[in-house]
């Protein structure tokens, strides 16, 4: 039998004006993060300049291929810093050009003798301190070759006299436009402290290299100054803390929670419940000064400890520790009693299995804010950079000069420290959820 | 006294003899998150009220006795009532640029049955982002020279605006990044959430009734679900008051109180006074007791009017 549609009035129109403004509030919301990402795949040139683009340029990878037929016998020391001159000096010349590679290969007698390979998270990173300025000349190579070496920025393979035959690199090869190889090629033509000839500049799209950006986050603190650690160093930072706290208030909540709804009596269990809920109430902002004497008192400023310890103490926890032991039969627990089992071993074994839910419950919930934090792990660390959480390096990114020009570098490192959350939102919805519904049906 | 009696009198009284006896058990399991809830939330909080009647020294603490002076100078000086008067006013903006927006966006959910759980996850994304992260995204949109914003504002006729340079633009804002997902003090996603999760609780009986006594769509919302939800609505008031007079984030990282002081709150105030260059911990001490009185009494008020509402 067909089902005939029965439309209330106004049905309609609640349904389309529903659609409407949620997808209109997720569209414009989820913007700045599409902005976020797309932005952390560009050149540092295309964001500050005007109008802004949607799409990444894509990366190209330019491979220059230099003739020795005609130079004196080089040392292999010599043939590098041709190599090095060739790569840095011509990117420093097109440094606004989106290049994301460039290979330098040496030929003598239809024979590769090197090849040297640079990525621009390496010409980023090394960029200031290698080429500062556009005075090139093989004095300053000289000086620079061990540092090159030192960070390894490039890659010299060395082939020697029994190297490979020289097939031709694909890719377009120079024509009149106006392409970052023709720029190249034009500038080593007319370069006085180049020894080989320049035989062939090629240039070809290498998408990989859109994510070059993310790997000059490893060694980002090549161009700066405010600290000697790259990102890795924060990020490792800020999961020591969230996951330190998370297990400290798993098991410190946890084991306040199951005492206050099992182990005591109520009268002493309601006064117990009232002194840990009402620092609830207690804000942060409000106890910053004080809790800054706290930890130094206790000689933790510029320590770790100082940024997890703090984090012991969320009646929130306890609080949602305590509503779900609640619900457990007390008959289980006054069995394992009977049968011998000692209070911590009924916890251990008897009442962590059962809770499995509210322990993720609690970690999903503690992880988010403390990722979070700026405020406490700013003024704790203060000038130690050692300590540094991820969003107190992000501020201080965003105050230095990278903020004005690299911002694709910012970009990545935001979306690098955007991925865990994500993760756990996307993954753990069902416990964010979970945990909202368990705190919103009691308070 | 009959044998029968004494018996029953010693079983009477076993269990309170039980009772006095310590569970020790239970304090060694209490122990640790009693001793950190005291040094990190009790002390510093009577802490903060002790040292704001000092002129707190840092080489020689706590310095000079000098009573409510601090309060005082505190309550005539032009800064506090400046700062004061900007919480006032991003309270007001708050509340008029976000508070409803995840009400509404959860009353709607709620009535959409097809990709019902793919649009809760996609609104709740945004609210990822790390909040120091976010703003320093939307920091950069807002940029009056390439930023995104007043180039697609251009191209529709409108700006330049100069954004967070312009002191009556600057605290919309630093308001504004909340109302599409930021995370700060409150998120949009998480608040839809928890209107969502109260609104799956509603009875379906009390729905369908409405329904048979010929109450429309748009009148269930506004007659029957919302009077319903009200409760929830009132608490996440409370919350949101207070993460308003608190709110830090924002300000500090998009304008570090600026321009000339517009954007300059409370809880800055404190940053500023303690970790600035004045180091004046008795003055920061002083601004905390006052701001936690300030939401100490809303709370109060709040609670005592919803406590009315929900009687009356």
């Amino acid at each position: 039998m067909k089902q005939a549609a029965v439309r209330e009035k106004g049905e309609r129109s609640l349904k389309f004006t529903a659609y409407l403004v949620t997808v209109f509030f997720i569209v414009v919301s989820l913007f700045p993060l599409f902005w976020m990402i797309n932005s952390s795949w560009k050149d540092s040139l295309s964001l500050i300049t005007y109008p802004p683009k949607w799409l990444p340029k894509a990366p190209q990878e330019i491979t220059v291929v230099l003739n020795y037929d005609m130079a004196a016998v080089m040392t292999r020391k010599a043939l590098e810093i041709d190599a090095m001159k060739t790569t840095w000096f011509s990117w420093k010349k097109c440094q606004n050009e989106p290049i994301g590679e460039i290979r330098v290969i040496g030929v003598r007698n239809h024979r590769l003798i090197y090849e040297a390979n640079t990525v621009s998270s390496n010409f980023a990173a090394g960029r200031q301190n290698i080429v500062p300025n556009q005075f090139f000349s093989d004095q300053l190579m000289r000086m620079k070759l061990s540092e090159i070496k030192k960070k390894r920025y490039s890659v010299f393979t060395w082939y020697g006299n029994a190297g490979p035959a020289y097939q031709p690199v694909n890719g377009n090869s120079v024509g009149s436009e106006d392409t970052p190889a023709n720029k190249i090629s034009t500038f080593l033509k007319s370069a006085v402290w180049l020894s080989g000839a320049v035989m062939r500049t090629t240039q070809k799209n290498n998408y990989w290299r859109l994510f070059e950006n993310y790997r000059a986050l490893w060694r980002i603190s090549d161009v700066l100054t405010i600290t000697t650690y790259s990102f890795q160093h924060f990020f490792m930072n800020s999961m020591i803390v969230t996951v330190s706290v998370i297990i400290a208030q798993l098991f410190f909540g946890g084991l306040a929670g199951y005492t206050l709804s099992h182990l005591l009596s109520k009268r002493w269990a309601n006064i117990w419940l009232v002194f840990f809920i009402a620092t609830i109430m207690i804000p942060e902002v409000a106890i910053l000064v004080p809790l800054y004497i706290t930890v130094q008192k206790l000689h933790l400023t510029g320590t770790m400890w100082g940024i997890i310890l703090p984090h012991t103490s969320w009646g929130i926890v306890i609080f949602l520790f305590k509503g779900f032991f609640d619900q457990l039969p007390q008959d289980l627990i006054q069995a394992a009693r009977i049968d011998g089992a000692t209070e911590f071993q009924i916890f251990h074994k008897l009442i962590v299995p059962l809770s499995f839910p509210i322990f993720a419950v609690v970690s999903v919930m503690v992880f988010l804010p403390v990722w979070n934090e700026i405020l406490l792990p700013l003024i704790i660390a203060g000038g130690n950079s050692a300590i540094w959480t991820i969003p107190v390096y992000t501020n201080a990114i965003q105050q230095s000069q990278l903020m004005a020009s690299s911002m694709n570098l910012v970009m990545a490192l935001l979306v690098v420290s955007t991925l865990p959350m994500l993760l756990i939102f996307i993954f753990c919805q069902g416990l964010i959820e979970k945990g909202i519904a368990w705190t919103g049906m009691k308070g | 006294m009959t044998n029968l009696e004494i018996i029953s009198k010693d079983l009477l009284n076993q269990p309170e003899r039980k009772k006095r006896r310590i569970p020790w058990m239970a304090v060694w399991f209490l122990a640790p998150s009693i001793f950190s809830f005291l040094l990190f939330k009790y002390v510093p909080l009577f802490y903060a009220f002790f040292m704001s009647l000092f002129e707190y020294r840092i080489v020689n603490p706590p310095g000079t006795f000098v009573g409510f002076q601090n309060y005082a100078s505190l309550l005539t000086s032009s800064y506090f009532w400046e700062c004061f008067g900007n919480v006032l006013v991003f309270f007001l903006l708050y509340l008029g640029m976000t508070f409803w927006i995840p009400i509404m966006i959860a009353l709607f959910i709620n009535t959409i049955r097809r990709g019902n759980k793919l649009l809760r996850i996609l609104y709740l994304i945004p609210s990822a982002i790390p909040v120091v992260s976010c703003l320093v995204l939307w920091k950069w949109m807002y940029n009056p020279g390439y930023g995104v914003f007043n180039y697609y504002l251009a191209k529709i006729g409108l700006g330049p605006f100069q954004w967070l340079n312009d002191p009556l633009f600057a605290k919309v804002a630093v308001v504004a990044p909340s109302m599409f997902g930021l995370a700060a003090g409150f998120s949009m996603g998480m608040n839809m959430l928890i209107y969502y999760s109260a609104l799956q609780s509603i009875p379906e009986e009390i729905l369908e009734a409405a329904k048979i006594d010929g109450a429309g769509p748009w009148q269930r919302i506004f007659r029957i679900i919302l009077p319903n939800i009200r409760f929830i609505i009132g608490m996440q008031f409370i919350i949101f008051v207070s993460s308003v007079f608190l709110m830090f984030d924002p300000m500090f990282v998009m304008t570090q109180g600026g321009p000339v002081n517009s954007t300059r709150v409370l809880s800055l105030l404190i940053y500023n006074k303690a970790f600035g260059y004045e180091m004046d911990y008795g003055m920061a001490g002083a601004i905390s007791c006052v701001m936690f009185l300030m939401i100490a009494v809303v709370t109060y008020i709040q609670l005592h009017f919803s406590r009315k509402g929900n009687q009356g």
